[in-house]
């Protein structure tokens, strides 16, 4: 086991681990705030990847065309967000929990075979954009440029994150929001819009993940599921409602998954699960949740 | 202070006196399931037993969802334990169906009693969570164990048990052996949903019941809340192991995508679209997913789309499911009867969007589809609907008339474009954009009708409705 | 009877009840009262089991229940209502006090039987001493507010208890219903020799039934005594100028 091997292996699991947390930050986002685990996420995330494919399609491929796809899909995105936060998700709120998850459940359904119908069934792929395409050398390890760049996005983020929700008066609404609505409500906040701006800006995160994710992975039918589940652990290790449990989540899930296939190849599926159930049985609200 | 504050799913469950209720229903499908071998082709008995498993395995979570309050995202799991444990016994290890079956039933039991300890532990929203990654460890283990489940490929060519006895009864000697088992499957789902419907019914279902309304109060009553919802969850869990058994049989092998979650979803679907507050809520539910998947399949491959826009349709405007809704309709609680039927008093405009145009678009969409597909029955079906939908429908439109200070008779002016134009159509061929034009001056009253200002206050029609005075739009 | 002795609880650093100690004796009717915030009901939720003390015990008769589990307080033959209404509301009202009845007697792991058939003229008795007769066939939830707090009474009252713990059992309630609730629990702990615990914010409630009183502020007991030493203790009064 060449050390140049492990560091390799290491930058793997921290790749697939930023990029759960681009996608698992939104879905944490929103259940701190609405208590609802959105199952949609994942789809948001795949609309995102094809959306992105879309506008590079009409605008010039490579070059700057990366990038205003990357932003035109992740605010496509924020928008299909805004629209279902408004029309649909608004009126159930009040009502039972196990309505609002059917709900998000019946989008993915919907949202999935929309996919399918816009854009077929064969793989897509997007190019890496020319300013990051490349490696570079680090300790004896081929390291891609682009995959460098995601790793930095992650903690950019996280903080970003974390600045805006313990520091600004924006972010002081949600943590009161999240911790009681209704209170909030009669003190004259408008909760509706903190509520909708919530959403949308989780859904832009997903719309924006998807998309930067397709230089690295193909576009396939079945990518929402398959993040969504690995999302879903994510949060549950790390824990629901915070941006900091979410990181240190994604990247101890990148890691297990990268050096556990090289320990148990044929166990890396169960063991994820498994260890997704012992957290829940030991310590349900995740490393950096609180008990709620 | 002496509000009523009705909780948002105490539903008012109209008295059951009617004739609906006074016919035995569930002796004639029994009798009806029965003779499908003989009424009906091979490809309807394929449908009719899918139909009883799925019904048998909805009931079963209905234990968990409906009457306890457990919402578990995991219940395929037993299905899969049962069908694995009943399949393997029989293939690998050549064991008789008399010994496979229970012991499928009591390994699931097993399973239930292990992983439900843990899973009862925790509060609402873990749970779902850990039932789900219990389910999915399950099929992780499906997935990859290929000496004992074979892995990926599954368990193709389970046997069917011997079933040289059922030929000495008279009359079925002639059966294929297909219809044998079926016959022996809706002797055994009968008998499990049987007993099924004796717990929910019984005391130990009563308590369950408080369970699902108030655990803290239940607690206060004595009631040992924990051990009571794990007990749920195994007799949950087995009869689910149990439909899972028969499922193996039944489609000649088990297979790792059965355990997958989207399973759970769509039994957790069937569930709630059927009504999960009626114990034969489930097995309508059932029907109907098996029943419209076929329809949709033929059609289009894009099954997955119509059951989530069904299951939109189900949380906005029929949260009590095919069973409940039907309920209303026959028992009809006199305020419904009133806002359909009796040309007094008036309709706001909320009223006649949310009560009126979204539950009868979907009403009337379903029953399009039945009509479409079923010969004369439908035909006649779609007959006596259209009657009961215009006159419905005229009653509305008055009602929403005298809501805004209008007579009544103006909903002859609301109708006159339609029948004018129909009749015009029907005389000459016209291109599509005046097609489109003339639909929409065909539609424009009605929509206008339905955005007419509320008269605040009592007019001469009646009292202004309490939604119409705290409209918004 | 029932005797608490240096009770505290915390809350991630805020003491919701403080080293509170005081008994009641049986057939004692015993009021709790106290400013909004006084630690009143996590007081109930630490007897009931709901909550586990820090420190202290909690003993019935004698035995230490401290910290048991709500359902087998309950069989110790403690009943308890609630401050905000606490019944089974998709359920009718004889459902609520029948499944009562079908825990308290042991009943509940009967898979077999209807569960219609069992305790039907125990229910019905009970549903007329609480006042709801002819409500048998009303699902709960759609009571009106003082009928769901008759029904909670008569929730506590199926398993048979010695002692009653009420949490605010007039809370929201207008004078009249407030005069027809007290009297009511009067007659019906004198008919069933029952000890009676309850908090309350309404003083004419307190000082017409109540033989001792307890007087809770900041999570520390102020005060503990007859109506009238109680009502004459200078700190009382000091925390309670501000209030009425």
């Amino acid at each position: 086991m060449a050390p140049s091997f492990l560091f390799g292996q290491f930058m793997g699991g921290l790749t697939t681990a930023m990029f759960l947390f681009l996608i698992a930050s939104g879905l944490s986002l929103v259940f701190g705030i609405m208590r609802v685990i959105n199952f949609a996420h994942g789809s948001f995330y795949m609309i995102g990847a094809y959306l992105a494919w879309q506008i590079v399609h009409w605008v010039h491929p490579g070059g700057v065309g990366f990038w205003v796809a990357a932003i035109g899909a992740a605010s496509g995105v924020a928008l299909m967000g805004a629209v279902i936060e408004r029309l649909f998700f608004r009126s159930l709120y009040g009502r039972e929990e196990l309505y609002q998850l059917l709900f998000t459940y019946a989008l993915v359904l919907i949202l999935g075979d929309a996919a399918k119908f816009l854009w077929g069934t064969q793989q897509l792929s997007v190019s890496t954009p020319a300013v990051l395409a490349g490696s570079v050398q680090i300790f004896g390890s081929t390291q891609p440029l682009y995959n460098l760049f995601i790793m930095a996005i992650g903690p950019a983020i996280a903080f970003g994150g974390w600045l805006v929700l313990n520091r600004s008066g924006v972010g002081r609404m949600v943590r009161a929001a999240q911790m009681d609505r209704e209170m909030l409500d009669s003190l004259g906040a408008n909760v509706g819009t903190i509520y909708t701006g919530m959403f949308v800006f989780s859904s832009f995160l997903a719309g924006l993940s998807g998309a930067l994710v397709t230089p690295i992975q193909s576009i396939v039918p079945g990518m929402d599921v398959l993040i969504i589940v690995q999302a879903f652990i994510v949060v549950v290790i790390g824990g629901m409602g915070s941006f900091w449990g979410t990181f240190w989540g994604s990247v101890i899930y990148g890691e297990v998954l990268s050096f556990g296939i090289l320990i148990f190849p044929g166990f890396s599926l169960f063991s994820v699960f498994a260890l997704m159930a012992v957290i829940l049985i030991v310590r349900p609200w995740g490393l950096f949740g609180r008990p709620l | 202070m002496t509000e009523t504050v009705i909780p948002e799913n105490v539903r008012v469950i109209g008295s059951g006196h009617s004739l609906a209720s006074r016919i035995p229903w569930t002796l004639i499908v029994l009798i009806f399931a029965c003779t499908v071998p003989w009424i009906g082709s091979r490809y309807n008995t394929f449908l009719a037993e899918q139909i009883a498993i799925d019904a048998l395995f909805a009931v079963s979570l209905n234990l968990l969802l409906g009457t306890t309050g457990l919402v578990s995202f995991g219940h395929v799991a037993y299905f899969g334990v049962g069908a694995y444990v009943c399949g393997i016994l029989m293939k690998t290890y050549e064991l008789p169906f008399a010994v496979a079956f229970p012991a499928a039933g009591l390994g699931t039991a097993l399973f239930a009693l292990v992983s439900g300890f843990f899973c009862v532990r925790l509060i609402k929203l873990y749970f779902a969570m850990l039932t789900l990654a219990f389910s999915q460890i399950v099929w992780a283990i499906a997935y990859k164990w290929n000496d004992v489940t074979g892995g990926d490929q599954g368990l193709p060519e389970i046997p069917f048990p011997n079933l040289d006895w059922m030929s000495s009864i008279p009359g079925l000697g002639s059966l294929r052996i297909n219809d044998q088992f079926y016959l022996l499957s809706i002797f055994l789902i009968a008998v499990s949903l049987a007993v099924l419907h004796r717990i929910v019914r019984s005391p130990f279902g009563r308590v369950l019941t408080t369970i699902r309304d108030n655990p803290e109060r239940a607690a206060f009553i004595g009631v040992n809340v924990r051990a009571y919802q794990l007990a749920a969850f195994v007799v949950a869990g087995t009869f689910a192991g149990f439909a899972g058994a028969l499922y193996g049989i039944f489609s000649r092998g088990v297979f790792a995508d059965y355990v997958f979650w989207s399973k759970s979803a769509e039994v957790m679907i069937m569930t709630i679209l059927g009504g999960m507050d009626y114990f034969w809520g489930p097995p309508v539910g059932a029907l109907a997913i098996v029943w419209l998947n076929q329809e949709v399949t033929d059609y289009t491959e894009y099954w997955p789309f119509v059951l989530g826009v069904i299951l939109v349709g189900l949380l906005f405007a029929f949260p009590g499911g095919i069973v409940g809704a039907l309920g209303d309709a026959l028992t009809m609680p006199p305020r419904y009867r009133a806002f359909l039927f009796a040309f007094q008093g008036r309709v706001s405009r909320r009223q006649y969007w949310r009560k009126w145009w979204v539950p009868s678009g979907v009403v009337t969409l379903v029953v399009s589809v039945v009509a479409a597909s079923t010969g004369w029955f439908g035909l006649g079906l779609a007959l006596a609907y259209s009657v009961l939908l215009l006159w419905a429908g005229t009653v509305v439109l008055v009602k929403r008339l005298h809501d805004s200070s209008q007579s009544g008779w103006l909903v002859l002016a609301v109708y006159a474009p339609a029948l004018l134009i129909q009749y015009a159509l029907g005389q000459h061929n016209v291109g599509f954009v005046l097609w489109l034009t003339l639909l929409v001056m065909q539609i424009a009253p009605f929509i206008v009708v339905g955005c007419l200002p509320s008269t605040s206050g009592d007019n001469r029609f009646g009292p202004a409705s309490l939604s119409s005075a705290t409209m918004t739009a | 009877m029932l005797e608490i002795s240096g009770i505290s609880k915390s809350f991630a650093g805020f003491r919701a009840v403080s080293d509170v100690s005081f008994a009641v004796d049986t057939r004692q009717i015993m009021a709790i009262i106290g400013p909004n915030g006084a630690g009143k009901s996590t007081l109930f939720n630490l007897i009931t089991g709901h909550l586990q003390p820090d420190t202290g015990t909690v003993r019935l008769d004698g035995r230490d229940i401290t910290g048991a589990a709500p359902y087998r307080i309950c069989g110790m033959g403690i009943g308890r209502s609630f401050q905000r209404t606490n019944i089974f509301a998709r359920l009718t009202v004889f459902e609520n006090l029948q499944a009562a009845y079908l825990v308290h007697n042991g009943r509940g792991l009967n898979f077999w039987s209807r569960a219609d058939g069992f305790y039907r003229e125990e229910t019905t008795a009970l549903l007329h001493s609480i006042g709801l007769e002819g409500q048998e066939k009303t699902v709960a939830g759609t009571l009106s507010y003082g009928n769901q707090k008759q029904l909670e009474l008569g929730l506590a009252l199926a398993s048979d208890p010695a002692m009653l713990l009420l949490d605010e059992p007039t809370a929201g309630m207008s004078a009249g219903e407030t005069h027809d609730t007290i009297r009511l629990i009067e007659k019906i702990a004198s008919e069933r020799a029952l000890t009676l615990l309850f908090t309350e914010h309404d003083m004419d409630v307190v000082f017409s039934i109540a033989q001792k009183i307890a007087v809770l502020h900041q999570g520390r007991l102020i005060a503990d005594g007859r109506p009238e030493e109680v009502r004459a203790d200078p700190e009382v009064r000091r925390v309670y100028l501000g209030e009425h």
